[in-house]
């Protein structure tokens, strides 16, 4: 890169994107249950490309919700809520969040609550705590609750485990035939699948942007530009986002334009996003010279079990696609399928250390964190720290602590470099 | 505990024990096992201290030199904690230079065998563990063997019904009862039937007065706050206790055909959080049970950080509520080990609700009489 680099500082307009994109995803939401269309609450990693397939069928996200509403600043007074009404500080704070704004009538949410549900579809391979979340909401509300039960994948999933999850998708689609009397059509999965996977194309582009130096983006931008992703799969417009914030993100690269310009420590994050401190935790690590350029989060998208390329397999048959998709997310893995992705990520984008957010709210994603972190520094010999972050209530987090074990972190970091170098 | 069987850990709560049991393993549940972990724990190196005690303790235990030994371990799905336990165990014992042991595994559908690709699966599974047993044992299976074990498993649970029969109408008590069973999840099934047998020998009357009450929660509470419970003359007449009650309350019709026998024995299991993702089924059992014994009171014994117990709980205390059944909360850290004199207080109080409760109700059907 020859320009002289400069601090990316303004708003981008891929940014500004996001927030209409994000606003219009959810009006769309509302305008279409308003009109009488059946509505689906999903847990993250079901496959909503299904969905497409029915005319007059949407999804709503809760966890998507939760975290905006975090994002949004509104995570500890809706978590405040549910605690009111019995449910543990312990719990997961999306779950709080969650359980917190639908039992106080929507209120304080950022995208004016999500409409009530027809039928809940939750899973047990992102967490089987989202089991027992939508289970709250079966009860209160008189809604089926179906749960898409996708084995844990201690190895690459198995023929047998993809045929017993096409034949749960099967159930699905039968029941909402059944609830709506509607026809389902299979070359619309079909299609939803190509706009997603060309939607992964771009995503993955756009985080390779990370393996500049400097890199062309931090990990909190591609926190923020997951959203669409989880509420927008299999959607047109998802391909044109992306496309839009790949070429922007590059153009700006060319510009000289960097997140953090003076980079010295280029930092991989593990877990859920801090999303009550995007801004925060980003401002502060630039100006340490410290960059978090990559996260497992995020990497982890439109890939499956320890990869972090693309998944291409599948072209013929979408439910086996979809079945196979289902191990995209990181917590579906076990402890070696994540560290052979990591491993690959600290190769992939030249990681000098590794920060492990440890969270209480998320034991799925956090318990194993503790070998996960001593294999991968044995392995590289890079430095790695763990500090305790609530990805969504903030009362759980303390920033002088967290820093200051980054900041030791970044010593180490230094003190390694030396020893290279001399 | 037996050496001279080949022993094999498992955990969560509910294994396929007769299987293991017909390939000559000493199948032991894993579980409420504080008193063989070791120190310092090994735990705390490889989990964080946010997690439930439950696994800590279990952890703890096998990396006890007393456990290295074991060649292998079995454990089927459950919490997020737990399905991430597996390979937590086998890095703890390569980073103590042992040789890590085999994982044998089962998926248990999560939402029932109603389907035919519920069952489907199931089956699959079930033959490629046994298949993995074969291999690991040098042995074939044989359907009289497991026959023959199925039907020891029956004993065992005869035995605990009828010590737990006991403990409700007060011929013994819940403390002597509770210890037994513990000591019994890490002995071979014959062993567990003369420990319940030894036992039920020395039923006398203890508490027959005492308030009946529903215990409920994923481990026994320490002993301690058992003595407060029966001390306040608190009688435990419904157990719903993981590694008690729900362990054992399951009879499973007997069948040589191991698929047959575990689609029959995980769909119709007694409730519990950490089995069956809906708590529908959980409340109207305990309900119907509560009734039976005329109880007014249920204390949770809260595993701290247990999601799947956490959850739940809402729910049934709106529900016990609407029945009249006042409910205590307990919550019990990993490391509050021997800090619950302050317990007392809250316990003696409860009891003191309960028994207004009892002799009003006394006083307003003797006055309805009159
Ligand atoms: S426990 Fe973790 S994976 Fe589950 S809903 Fe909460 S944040 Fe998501
Ligand atoms: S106590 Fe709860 S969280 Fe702990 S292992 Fe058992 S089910 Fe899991």
């Amino acid at each position: 890169m020859e320009t002289k680099e400069k601090v990316r500082h303004r708003k981008t307009e891929s940014g500004r994107r996001l927030t209409e994109f994000m606003a219009q995803s959810y009006l769309r939401l509302h305008e279409r249950a308003a009109a009488g269309d059946f509505v689906v609450w999903i847990a993250i990693i079901v496959p909503a490309e299904i969905f497409a397939g029915f005319d007059g069928v949407v999804f709503a996200v809760p966890e998507s919700h939760a975290a905006m509403s975090a994002a949004k600043g509104v995570g500890p007074l809706q978590c405040e809520k549910a605690e009111k009404l019995g449910y543990s500080m312990d719990l997961c704070s999306y779950a709080r969040i969650d359980i917190g704004t639908h039992f106080d009538g929507e209120k304080d949410s950022p995208t004016f609550g999500l409409p009530k549900p027809h039928l809940l579809i939750s899973n047990n391979n992102n967490c089987s705590l989202l089991v027992k979340w939508f289970d709250v909401f079966h009860r209160a509300w008189n809604v089926p609750h179906l749960v898409l039960d996708v084995p844990f994948a201690y190895h690459p999933q198995t023929e047998n485990e993809v045929g017993y999850i096409v034949a749960q998708f099967q159930k699905i689609i039968s029941t909402i035939k059944e609830m709506t009397g509607k026809r389902f059509d299979i070359e619309k999965v079909r299609e939803a699948i190509s706009y997603s996977r060309e939607a992964y194309r771009w995503w993955k582009d756009f985080l390779l942007c990370a393996t500049n130096r400097p890199s062309g983006i931090t990990a909190f931008d591609s926190f923020v530009q997951m959203a669409p992703i989880l509420t927008d799969r299999g959607r047109k417009q998802l391909v044109e986002h992306y496309r839009l914030l790949v070429e922007e993100t590059k153009a700006m690269m060319q510009r000289g334009e960097f997140p953090v310009p003076s980079e010295r420590y280029r930092l991989l994050w593990d877990n859920i996003a801090p999303w009550h401190q995007l801004k925060n935790m980003s401002a502060r690590l630039a100006a340490l010279h410290a960059n978090i350029i990559a996260a497992s989060y995020t990497y982890c998208i439109g890939t499956v079990e320890g990869e972090i390329d693309l998944f291409d397999g599948e072209t013929e048959d979408p439910l086996r696609y979809l079945a196979r998709m289902q191990n995209f997310s990181v917590c579906p893995m076990g402890k070696e399928l994540r560290k052979r992705a990591m491993s690959k990520a600290v190769e992939t984008f030249g990681i000098d250390g590794v920060i492990f957010a440890s969270n209480r709210s998320c034991k799925v994603y956090s318990v194993m964190q503790m070998d996960l972190m001593s294999e991968i520094s044995a392995m590289h010999g890079i430095p790695c720290t763990m500090i305790d972050v609530d990805h969504a209530d903030i009362r759980k987090y303390s920033e002088e602590h967290a820093f200051l074990r980054i900041e030791a972190l970044l010593e180490q970091i230094e003190r390694v470099k030396r020893g290279k170098s001399a | 505990m037996h050496s001279q069987y080949d022993i094999l850990p498992c955990f969560p709560l509910y294994p396929p024990l007769e299987i293991f049991y017909a390939f000559g393993y000493c199948p032991i549940v894993v579980w409420n096992v504080r008193e063989y972990s070791n120190s310092p724990h090994a735990s705390a190196t490889h989990l964080q201290n946010f997690v439930c005690s439950v696994a800590r303790d279990l952890l703890d235990m096998l990396c006890n030199p007393q456990f290295t030994t074991c060649t292998a371990f079995f454990a089927y799905n459950a919490c997020d904690t737990l399905r991430n336990l597996p390979e937590i165990v086998q890095s703890a014992f390569e980073k103590r230079a042992k040789p890590a042991p085999r994982f044998l595994h089962l998926h248990i559908p999560a939402s029932g065998f109603r389907f035919e690709h519920q069952r489907e699966y199931f089956a699959l599974q079930m033959q490629a563990l046994i298949k993995n047993l074969e291999s690991l044992k040098e042995m074939q299976f044989s359907r009289e063997e497991f026959s023959k074990s199925v039907r020891i498993y029956q004993k065992v649970r005869e035995s605990y019904q009828k010590a737990q029969a006991a403990v409700a109408d007060g011929l013994l008590s819940y403390r002597e009862f509770s210890e037994t069973v513990a000591r019994c999840s890490l002995v071979s099934p014959n062993k567990q039937c003369e420990i319940f047998e030894t036992l039920l020998q020395r039923r006398n009357i203890t508490q027959k007065d005492g308030i009946p009450i529903v215990i409920s929660g994923i481990l026994p509470p320490p002993r301690e706050v058992i003595e407060y419970i029966e001390d306040a003359g608190l009688r435990i007449c419904v157990n719903d206790i993981a590694s008690e009650g729900r362990s054992f309350d399951t009879f499973t019709p007997l069948s040589d055909d191991p698929i047959e026998y575990y689609m029959k024995f995980y769909e119709n299991h007694h409730p519990c959080s950490t089995l069956h993702y809906t708590a529908d089924r959980r409340i109207d059992e305990l309900l119907k049970k509560a009734q039976y014994f005329n109880a007014h009171g249920f204390i949770f014994i809260g595993t701290k950080f247990c999601e799947y117990e956490y959850f739940e709980i809402v729910y049934m205390e709106e529900q016990l509520a609407r029945h009249g059944i006042h409910m205590l909360k307990l919550e019990f850290s990993p490391d509050d080990a021997g800090n619950y004199a302050q317990l007392k207080t809250r316990i003696d109080a409860f009891a003191e609700l309960l028994k207004e409760q009892r002799f009003g109700n006394e006083r307003k059907s003797s006055s309805q009489k009159n």
